[in-house]
């Protein structure tokens, strides 16, 4: 909200310069900051009274004129149509600078010497539109600073409200603020009373709960015309636009004191009644811009006795509203229920100034006061008489007083105030105060809806006190039993940090995804949950899976030129269960391609240096190493043959392989991707069962190598089973160190050379005994796989 | 003249060999050696006379020829280590080494800047005494709002711009608050926890993203103050932003606490003295902090006249990018390795 520190000065006795003004206001809740100040910025701005008016010899849109500037008369060139001989009028003399950034110098226009300029409003800064030069009042002097005569050297802030704070939406609002930090008076003007009904109009409420105040009051005789400058540029620094003088009123009323008004042309009440009803299921209603709405059963109307006139607190109708040669004006002033405003509001997706303030929640007894000073100004403007008042106040339940414990207080704050203190600050905010025996009585102020029980008092306290006041302590921390809420969020890190040094690098990506990106992997799972996404709308969908996510980081890597591209995610993957609850499970995903370097030797990132990492990884995470076996339902983004599904502990958690050329196609990438996608939960409990320390071998043991020569089809996991088999008790470890098809070895066979190491943990097993265990494995493999040793 | 005996001969070399120089190379070492120890040398042909040397003469004419040989041996060694140590030291001095090629680095990845902050904080938390417990990311609207004195119709929901699911009633979560009251009814009072994780918010530009993170902490007992909420956030910042740094608490308004209090930091830049990221204020909004609000405890049973405690919320990607000078928040989720490799 926009605030002008000349119009707060109306309504409050105070010394502060706007700085310590934004910084107390900030202090007390409302952030207050600066956004225009032009104190002192019309230094070498003058009353001039236009001498002489001459058309330039040289150009026809450009006039000559002579200006009485007070010490001089000035020639200055003017290319307004409206300036003429007579005017009294605001002169920028040499040296002047203007808000819009423009410098006064001495200037030649056209061959003509021009000492100054002759400004309109808009080059003051006064207004957003005006149409030539501005034309002061006769009256004033030639030569007096302009800053002396209107209003033009204000300091505007932004005050940023929060949702609670709808009591200060308003020049008013502010000011019982600034009085509450100050402890300066509020100026609120007192007005006679009107007198009671008018002539020939009759309001009745229908729906009291949606309406518990309606007040009408005439006023007959306007002039429509435009509103005078003061009222026009307050209007415009706080962002309306200036219409005509009863509207401006209306608008001017609702920024002082935060009550939106309404003026109806009293030509178009028909039927002499206005009726606070429920619109019909079906009925239309135009606004005053123009728009049809169907308001529904739920909307309040304002209605004559034929037809819809306003859409209560929101906006009025096209039907009613002021026009030109409106000369008789009925003016609502009311309070309406905030829920019913907000959602009618919300279902017809109109937001205005005005139910802004009725959704949170104006002063129902502030009504009177925002009519009066209407009616007062309407008079003052536009030439109005006004006339008789209604006001139907079917009522507000009465707010009980509230009460507080003052020990309870000092305890929340971790204060020690006296009652006498919590009694002033609440009573600087105009709540009426008793205290007997610990036990604060606080009678709410009517504009105050936010404050419904003790806490609320506390923080009105708080806030008047000052945050800054509150000595900070440290608390001795309460601990509830030992949570397991944080075991997922242990192990997953556990997992990043080693994924991480493995050499993948993390990455982050939304939750929710395109389905045209799963249906492409063929991952038909209708188990998806659709979201709506107003943000981007084909991102319509949860995610079941990390992959689809981390395909489009791949690809869009590999774009910007990345040759390596090793990614990894944990995150939250969603699906439906066959109830129609959805379940939220943590996974991890890795998605890699290139070469990678070591020591010089270019290894590629394929199948099987994945599977040695994730091996390695699972390990350290389960103390388990994992299994590998063609899954039973290969999945279809997957090359058919080059998947394995990850086992742990009997469990499966997850899928590891290579993409399938038509997956990679549909996401617009050319080269091989190797990946897998595991769940956290599963592997969580499948391992973990802590691992045991083996003894350090006291013997030393026997290392052998030898080379098998198998069919092509024969799996290097089978034979090593095997291996590892013949002998548990001795053979410790069996790696595969070179696997080798080619010239060298018979069609439809390959070589694996493993080296084999053989332990007795009693005694030093000597060369014969590594020659028994040896044959009794190469019998075995030969039985098993129909394996030969490679001559 | 008379000849010489053996012992005289003997006795004069020995005098000779002692006033030796020490060879200046290893030429000069091997003609030393063969001038005196070689077949030929000196020393050979002396001991080759031994054997007709006259027998009263031959313990003492032994002894010195064995003091001789020991002599020059000793010496020709100590001739021969010197040398060699001198050569290498030389070629050491020489050669050329190239400290400045590249090393050999070994690949590895890294944890996302947000993941890494994210940990960074819980951690000082946890340090603190917090626990930490997570909560789903699709919540309900009872625990995304209704439980946390969101009442439906008021504007206060207006402050987080929801994405609801289509085919069932659930909402992405706009805040991770939803943990604060399914650890209240999980545990009940006493407790103290510390939850992170990912939040939805219907906006999107250069500070804002449809999906963040935050971190909710918060503790319930007998007598949590306002103070207490004070004293911890300044620890936590210091321990995160130095010793130096200060906070500012100013009332503010958040449906779930009351007092609620934004709380800023003295700026990170330039230290309070006003720059261009702290808008010339000397102070970064980094959190959203109070007393735990009655409703919410009634929510979850807890009676409010005789618990207290507070909460705090604060944005990971805003700290995020104030740490790393990141102005675009849209860099995190892009992923772009150009951006992942630089942590
Ligand atoms: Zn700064």
């Amino acid at each position: 909200m926009k605030l002008s520190y000349l119009w707060l000065n109306e309504w409050v006795e105070h010394s502060l310069p706007p700085e310590k003004l934004a910084e107390g206001l900030t202090g007390l809740g409302l952030e207050t900051n600066i956004v225009e100040d032009r104190r002192g910025a019309f230094k070498n701005v003058v009353v001039g009274k236009v001498e002489s008016v001459k058309p330039h010899p040289n150009a026809d849109n450009i006039r000559l004129t002579t200006v009485n500037a007070g010490t001089e008369t000035l020639p200055i060139v003017c290319g307004a149509k409206n300036v003429a001989e007579g005017q009294t009028v605001a002169v920028a003399l040499i040296g002047a600078a203007l808000p819009n950034g423009m410098k006064i110098e001495l200037r030649k226009i056209r061959g003509e010497t021009s000492c100054g300029m002759i400004c309109s409003e808009t080059e003051l800064g006064l207004g957003a539109e005006s149409s030539g030069i501005m034309v002061l009042d006769d009256s004033l002097k030639p030569g007096t600073p302009l800053a002396e005569c209107i209003e033009i050297e204000d300091t505007l802030f932004e005050v940023d409200l929060t949702p609670n704070r709808g009591d200060c939406l308003s020049v008013l609002g502010v000011a019982r603020e600034v009085a509450a930090l100050t402890g300066g008076k509020l100026k609120v003007p007192a007005l006679t009373p009107p007198a009671s009904g008018i002539a020939g109009l009759t309001v009745k409420i229908e729906n009291a709960s949606a309406c518990p105040r309606y007040t009408a009051r005439e006023i007959s005789g306007v002039k429509i015309a435009p509103s005078p400058l003061k009222i026009r540029r307050r209007l415009s620094a706080c962002g309306i636009r200036p219409i005509n003088n009863v509207v401006d009123v209306t608008n001017y009323i609702l920024l002082e004191t935060g009550h939106p008004l309404h003026a109806f042309d009293r030509r178009d009440i028909s039927g002499g009644t206005i009726v606070i009803r429920n619109a019909a299921e079906n009925e239309p209603f135009t606004t005053l811009d123009g728009k049809t709405h169907t308001p529904g059963e739920g909307a309040l109307l304002i209605a004559d006795a034929a037809r819809g006139v306003a859409l209560a607190g929101i906006m009025g109708g096209q039907n009613s509203e002021v026009k030109n040669d409106t000369a008789d004006v009925i003016l609502e002033t009311a309070y309406f229920n905030p829920v019913a405003v907000r959602k009618t509001a919300k279902k017809l997706g109109i937001g205005t100034e005005s139910s802004y303030r009725f959704e949170r929640g104006v002063d129902p007894d502030g009504v009177p006061l925002a009519s009066a000073l209407a009616a007062k100004m309407m008079e003052e403007i536009a030439g109005g008489k006004a006339g008789g008042f209604i006001d139907q106040y079917p009522g507000m339940a009465p707010r009980p007083a509230i009460t507080l414990s003052t020990a309870r207080c000092n305890d929340m704050l971790g204060l020690d105030l006296k009652d006498g203190e919590m009694e002033n600050y609440l009573s600087r905010l105009g709540f009426a105060c008793k205290t007997a025996g610990g036990a604060l009585s606080a009678k709410v102020p009517s504009h105050r809806h936010d404050i419904k029980e003790e806490i609320d008092l506390i923080e009105e306290i708080c806030r008047l006190h000052g945050f800054t006041n509150i000595p900070g302590t440290l608390p001795r921390l309460a601990q509830h039993q030992v949570g397991t809420g944080g075991d997922m969020y242990a192990r997953r890190r556990e997992l990043n940090r080693l994924l991480s040094a493995s050499g993948f690098y993390e990455t982050i990506n939304y939750s929710f995804i395109n389905p045209l990106w799963r249906t492409q992997l063929e991952m038909a799972d209708a188990r998806a949950a659709a979201m709506e996404n107003r943000i981007n709308a084909d991102l319509s969908e949860l995610r079941t899976s990390l992959l689809p996510g981390l395909l489009t980081v791949t690809a869009f890597n590999l774009k910007q030129g990345a040759e390596n591209v090793t990614l990894y995610e944990t995150g939250t993957v969603f699906r439906m269960d066959g109830n129609g609850v959805l379940e939220e499970f943590l996974s991890a995903g890795v998605m890699t391609c290139g070469d990678e370097e070591i020591f010089g030797a270019k290894l590629e990132r394929g199948f099987h240096r994945l599977k040695g990492i994730l091996t390695k990884v699972i390990k350290a995470i389960t103390g388990t190493a994992p299994e590998f076996a063609r899954p039973s339902a290969p999945r279809k983004y997957l090359y058919d043959h080059r998947q394995a599904e990850i086992t742990v502990g009997g469990q499966v958690v997850g899928i590891m392989g290579q993409a399938h050329p038509l997956a990679l196609e549909a996401f617009d990438i050319d080269c091989g991707l190797v990946g897998f996608e595991m769940s956290v939960n599963a592997l969580v409990q499948s391992g973990a069962k802590g691992m045991r320390v083996t003894a350090i071998p006291r013997f030393p043991g026997i290392k052998r190598d030898v080379a098998l020569l198998v069919d092509e089809r024969t799996g290097a996991g089978a034979v090593m089973e095997t291996i590892l088999k013949t002998d548990p008790a001795k053979i410790r470890s069996c790696r595969l160190f070179d696997l080798y098809h080619g010239q060298q070895v018979p069609e439809g066979k390959k070589s694996l050379a493993f080296r084999l190491f053989f332990l007795d943990t009693e005694k030093t097993l000597t060369d014969a005994a590594g020659d028994a265990i040896m044959n009794a494995i190469l019998a075995r493999v030969k039985e098993t796989h129909g394996a030969e040793i490679r001559g | 003249m008379a000849a010489q005996t053996l012992i005289e001969r003997l006795q004069g070399l020995k005098a000779q060999v002692a006033s030796l120089p020490s060879p200046a190379d290893e030429r000069e070492l091997e003609a030393l050696r063969v001038k005196y120890l070689g077949k030929k040398g000196t020393v050979s042909l002396l001991s080759q006379e031994m054997a007709s040397a006259p027998k009263d003469e031959k313990p003492v004419a032994g002894k010195l020829l064995q003091e001789v040989r020991g002599g020059l041996e000793t010496m020709l060694e100590q001739a021969r280590v010197r040398l060699t140590r001198e050569k290498i030291q030389k070629e050491i001095e020489q050669e050329f080494f190239d400290i400045s090629l590249p090393g050999s680095e070994p690949e590895f990845g890294a944890r996302h800047p947000i993941a890494a902050v994210m940990d960074e904080i819980v951690d000082i938390f946890t340090g603190m005494g917090f626990q930490v417990e997570e909560g789903p990311e699709v919540e309900s609207d009872y625990y995304n709002f209704e439980g946390l004195n969101f009442p439906a119709e008021h504007p206060a929901r207006d402050m987080q711009d929801t994405f609801h699911l289509t085919n069932i009633e659930r909402l992405l979560r706009t805040h991770t608050s939803p943990v604060q009251v399914r650890a209240m009814q999980k545990y009940g009072p006493p407790l103290s926890v510390i939850a992170p994780g990912k939040v939805y918010r219907c906006d999107a530009d250069i500070t804002h993203s449809p999906m963040f993170h935050q971190i909710e902490g918060f503790t319930i007992d007998k007598k949590i103050t306002m103070g207490d909420l004070k004293g911890t956030l300044q620890t936590f910042i210091q321990r995160l932003y130095g010793p130096k740094t200060a906070i500012r608490l100013r009332p503010s308004f958040f449906p779930f606490v009351e007092p609620g209090a934004e709380v800023d930091v003295s700026c990170v830049i330039c230290g309070g003295k006003g720059c261009r990221v702290c808008k010339h204020t000397g102070w970064l909004e980094i959190l959203g902090a109070g007393m735990i609000h009655p409703n919410v405890m009634r929510a979850s049973k807890i009676d409010p006249a005789q618990w207290s405690g507070f909460a705090f919320g604060m944005g990971i990607e805003r700290i995020a990018m104030l740490k790393y000078g990141v102005d675009d928040i849209r860099l995190f989720f892009e992923n772009d390795l150009r951006f992942l490799r630089q942590f």
